[in-house]
Parts: C-alpha cells; structure tokens; sequence
C-alpha cells in the first residue's frame, strides 16, 4: 500500500486544481429547518441562510462558484403532508435560491430541506 | 502534465483535512467534505433491491413508498444533507418526487426516505438518493 500525506493538493504549476480522475466533489451543502426563525443544522461553503418569505430561501455561498450554470439538487422533508417538493427557484453564482411546496403546489416552510452544488468554483 | 499514482491520500496535520484549490484559482476548501459520503440507486418495486450503492449497508422496505436506509459506515450526527429523486416509471411527464421522511427519526446511520406519485405514496421504479456531510 501507498499513501500519501499532505495538507495541501494542487496542479504542478502550483496554483491550479488538482484533476480528480473521473470524480468531481460537491461545492457546497447544507441542511436547515426551514421554518420559524429559519436554521442550518450542518453545512458546507454555505455561509448563510435567506429567508425570502413562505417556502423561499436562498442558501448564500462561501466560496463563490465560478458561473450561475452550477447543479443544484434540493429535497424537502415529508410529514403530513407539511411540505412535500424541494425546488429549484433561480441561480447566481453566489448563492441558489430554492423553495419548497406541498402536494397541491403551495409553497409552505419546510422543516428539512437539503441542497447539494455541483459545479466549478470561482 | 504531473500525475502521482497513490492509493491512499492523508492530510499531513489533521488526517481527515486535505485542501484543493478552486476550479477557477479563487478559493480553496476542504476536499473531504465536498465528496459524497454514500450514494444508492435501488427499485422499490416487488421485494425492493439495491441496484447499486455506496456506503450503503442495506436497505429496509417500510411500507408504500418508504426505503429505510442503513450506512455502512456512520456519519459523525444526523445533521447530514440527504437529496434524492425518483422514477415511477409511468408516462414522461409523471408527477414523481422522493421526500425525507421527517416521521422517521433520523440517525448518524439510518434515514427514511419517501416516495410519492401524483400526490399518493409511490414504489418508485427507482430511486436515488446521495447524502452529505462529515463521517465519524
């Protein structure tokens, strides 16, 4: 076995990224209650929550992202019907704004909403 | 083009901590944190069956729409990002959703997830799902 330890990865010319074979890390999650005074329960390269009213956040980076063309995966908690659909509202590249509705389409707080970003940072 | 051939990389001061540089040079970040921490494709259909996963110990059948699933190797809480999606395997345009179970009370190894189908509980043809976070 190999192994090697080391702090820091970068491309030989020392300040490119690294190519990952046939892999590409998430750029940023997070997991927030969604209602009330809104909250993040455990996140990365989020640095904070927006609440933009019933069912609407936006979930501002850390770290931008490199355009507004990034992937954005967003599911919402299930509980009698409290809320349902996690959606994808609008994109910039520093931050996703993202909503979440019931069964007939109404937009509602949600209690456990989960985003991931993929993409390329700035 | 430089290319080291390892099989194991480990952060130097801190074991779980290895920083990589932005796509675009303006930033850095943790890489362990950004990597998907399991991921699962399985059919609820019939007796539910793994397609294929990562991380993932076995999968439960809880009733209509319903798949608890169990790591292999825990998360550090239950705080973690679960996101998944699902196909009902109707027509194209099928309403088809996949929801985190919030009934179910999730752990550092095991979470609910829930399928529906226009409105209704679902045995999604597919599912799949991808979690998030930090291991233990």
């Amino acid at each position: 076995m190999s192994e090697l330890r080391t702090d820091t990865i970068t491309a030989s010319d020392g300040t490119s990224p690294v190519t990952l074979t046939k892999q590409s890390a998430a750029k940023a999650w997070v997991n927030f209650n969604g209602t009330g005074t809104i909250a993040t329960r455990d996140s990365f390269n989020v640095t904070s929550l927006d609440d933009n009213g019933t069912g609407n956040y936006d979930v501002n980076f850390t770290s931008a992202m490199g355009n507004a063309d990034f992937s954005s995966q967003v599911t919402a908690g299930y509980s009698a019907d409290t809320g349902r659909y996690g959606e994808n509202l609008s994109y910039n590249a520093s931050y996703a704004n993202v909503g979440a509705r019931n069964s007939s389409g109404t937009s509602v707080d949600n209690a456990g909403i989960a985003v991931t970003i993929s993409g390329d940072l700035a | 083009m430089s290319e080291i051939l390892v099989n194991t990389l480990t952060g130097k001061t801190t074991a779980g901590d290895i920083t990589v540089t932005s796509e675009g040079g303006a930033a850095t970040m943790q890489l362990q944190q950004g990597l998907a921490k399991s991921w699962c494709k399985w059919t609820m259909l019939s007796t539910q069956t793994v397609n294929d996963s990562f991380n993932i110990a076995s999968i439960q059948d809880n009733g209509t729409g319903r798949t608890e699933l169990s790591a292999t190797n825990s998360m550090s809480t239950a705080d973690y990002a679960i996101v998944g999606m699902s196909r009902d395997g109707g027509g194209y345009n099928d309403d088809a959703n996949c929801a985190i179970c919030e009934d179910f009370t999730i752990t550092s190894s095991v979470f609910e997830i829930f399928c529906t189908h226009a409105a209704a509980a679902n045995d999604a043809s597919s599912a799949f799902v991808v979690t998030h976070g930090d291991l233990a």
